[in-house]
């Protein structure tokens, strides 16, 4: 990498840039639907007339915080921005409807903003090493990976392993819907064109979480409308000091999460499932302490996400997930071309990026926690108009992304499978991570047997994510028969 | 109540998942090379689900729903379906912009708030989507989608 001089980035556009990205990001963020890699691709046509480095600081910014926003309808709604938002629903919804949403959203953004920094911190200490590092993860790593993730989220929410792994199965079935990447031979479509491209996963994901909140608090079963929200300020307070009572949770939830995200394919949603999934202790009967890892694990674990996703993508240039796709998209944008010879010739971008990585996790977090009072007043409003509120948000999210009413159709059909769900405990988040991975599963594993014959898995890295799996699936009612039989 | 709706999703997923995977072989004429991935799954999935129901059989389910979720578990209303669904259906008859603020419109007013809010709650509605979808985002919504508009 060539030697770098801090003027080459830290200047005032850029940081104008990314003060500038943050609320559009948090708008962005809070519409289900709409945030991450769709805010980006809306915002390509408008950065392409700055300059290379304030446009690509402007979309990572707004990429980052966009997050948070996700984070913020699920903590209130239970209506995740995003399929990587569903990681923290059920605990911070729970925390929200026991009457402490200002601690769950101080919880989740000072987490995501630490998690942030970890990321950045990963970010310029890996990137040299990682162009030695990746060739070592091939096809059978990253099945085993992703495989490895499904079945961590399985654990998510519950004991029931068997329920969260049907969820994933299931969730994997529905995602082979559509054209099959290897043939391009379209499977259960059944004769509907809108099946050709797969099931949709914004208007999944909004029909899955939102629709049940919706169905319950329309029929009059509002329990936030009495809450009486006293107290915001202390509520932050408590929030800020259960994240700084567990600083080494903070710091491990980032880096497996920066390190899960330099995975190319499965680092964009599943770090923060495998993480939570790998970290929350049994909390026993303390419900609270569990909720507040629920938040805390996912939310820097996701943030710091960020830091590792940029890895490939800057010293590869291989995207970990869809919204790095889109900034490489950026790139070409901007006449860069992005590949292995990108840290050399473009070293001012790479320290940009780090920057406003670091940037926009401080400025966002600072932000967030102001906006905080006002953003938990939103479950105050009365029901009669707060529903048809969150119902516009829903249904515009579910049609917005392709301007297809059909969508909304799909996203009825999830609302009553999340309704069913839920009543019978399956977890809907394994049901979202599943879908996502299942292109990447097949896809992986389809390479892995054509190069490495079906004993694949059979590699120092692959055998050790076995491993792995077969700990998380039996490990946990071992440990309990064994305390069992214990004298 | 649960235990019924349980049998009846793995029943449903039991039997969905196998005919899904029949017709699409024997209809669309897809073999294994483009269909053995997801039998690979649906077969994971019926031993899954094989376990689930010896749980529930055996009494040793989780009867109840999972710690998480049943954490936030609402109360799951036949009215509040039936506004929803009536919601979904003016949509898509309407298009979101007229429909979502009707809707926004009707239900406020039907659930206690003035008149006056009702009527205000369904112009900011309106105002609000198509600032946000028109202007900020540049997406076009379909006006009376059912009938081609």
């Amino acid at each position: 990498m060539a030697t770098l001089n801090v003027g080459d980035f830290l200047n005032w556009s850029s940081f104008v840039a990314i003060v500038a990205a943050l609320p559009i990001g948090l708008i962005c963020g809070l519409l289900p639907g709409v945030g991450g890699v769709t805010m980006m691709a809306l915002m390509l046509p408008f950065i392409a007339t700055l300059d290379p480095l304030t446009g690509l600081c402007f979309l990572l910014a707004a990429h980052s915080i966009g997050y948070t926003g996700g984070s913020v309808t699920a903590v209130l709604f239970g209506i995740p921005g995003e399929p990587v938002n569903a990681a923290i629903v059920q605990d911070g919804y729970a925390l929200t409807q026991a009457g402490q949403p200002g601690r769950a959203i101080a919880i989740a953004v000072i987490a995501s903003g630490a998690g942030g920094l970890v990321g950045f911190v990963f970010l310029i200490a890996v990137l040299p090493l990682m162009r030695l590092l990746l060739p070592l993860i091939g096809s059978p790593e990253t099945f085993m990976l992703a495989l490895t993730g499904l079945v961590c989220a399985s654990r998510i929410g519950g004991n029931n392993v068997v329920k969260g792994l049907a969820a994933a199965a299931f969730g994997l079935f529905l995602g082979t819907v559509g054209y099959q990447d290897s043939s391009g031979v379209p499977r259960f479509w059944f004769g509907i064109d809108n099946l050709l491209d797969g099931i949709s996963l914004v208007p999944m994901v909004t029909g899955l979480f939102a629709g049940p909140e919706l169905v319950a608090h329309a029929g009059g079963k509002y329990r936030l409308q009495s809450m009486e929200l006293t107290g915001i300020g202390r509520q932050m307070l408590t929030g800020a000091r259960d994240v700084l009572k567990r600083p080494m949770l903070v710091l491990r939830s980032a880096l497996v999460g920066a390190c899960v995200g330099t995975v190319p394919g499965i680092g964009g949603v599943a770090a923060p499932f495998l993480t939570y999934a790998w970290l929350k202790r049994d909390t026993g009967d303390d419900k609270i302490a569990g909720h507040v890892e629920g938040v805390l694990i996912p939310e820097s674990s996701a943030n710091a996400k960020e830091g590792g996703n940029l890895v490939p993508t800057l010293a590869l240039g291989i995207p970990s997930g869809a919204s790095m796709a889109v900034l490489m998209a950026a790139f070409v944008v901007f006449g860069i071309d992005p590949g292995p010879g990108f840290m050399r010739d473009h070293a001012a971008l790479v320290g940009g990026f780090a920057f406003a990585l670091a940037a926009s996790n401080v400025l966002g977090a600072i932000m967030m926690l102001a906006l905080v009072p006002l953003l938990v007043r939103i479950v105050t409003v009365p029901p009669p108009y707060l529903v048809p509120i969150v119902f516009a948000f829903a249904t515009l999210g579910a049609i917005a992304v392709h301007g297809r009413a059909e969508d909304l159709v799909v996203a009825v059909i999830f609302a009553g499978i999340g309704v069913v769900m839920q009543r019978t405990g399956y977890n809907r988040a394994c049901l979202v991570l599943g879908m996502v991975l299942a292109p990447l599963l097949e896809k992986y594993f389809d390479i892995s047997v054509g190069a490495f014959g079906p004993l694949f898995f059979l590699r120092p890295i692959s055998l050790i994510l076995a491993a792995v799996i077969v700990l998380v699936i039996v490990g946990p009612s071992l440990a309990g028969r064994l305390r069992g039989a214990r004298p | 109540m649960n235990a019924r709706l349980e049998a009846s999703v793995l029943l449903a997923l039991g039997l969905g998942i196998p005919a899904a995977l029949l017709v699409d072989a024997f209809v669309f004429h897809h073999g294994l090379a483009v269909i053995g991935f997801p039998l690979a799954i649906a077969l994971v999935l019926e031993g899954l689900l094989v376990a689930l129901a010896w749980q529930l059989h055996a009494g040793r389910g989780d009867r109840r729903p999972l710690g998480g979720e049943a954490a936030h578990e609402q109360a799951i209303s036949p009215s509040g379906a039936l506004w929803l669904a009536g919601g979904v259906a003016v949509v898509l008859v309407m298009g979101p912009r007229l429909g979502l603020s009707l809707f926004a419109g009707v239900f406020a007013w039907r659930h206690g708030a003035r008149p006056w809010g009702s009527v205000l709650l369904a112009v900011g509605c309106w105002l609000a989507i198509e600032a946000l979808t028109r202007y900020a985002l540049g997406v076009s919504l379909p006006d009376f989608p059912l009938f081609g508009g």
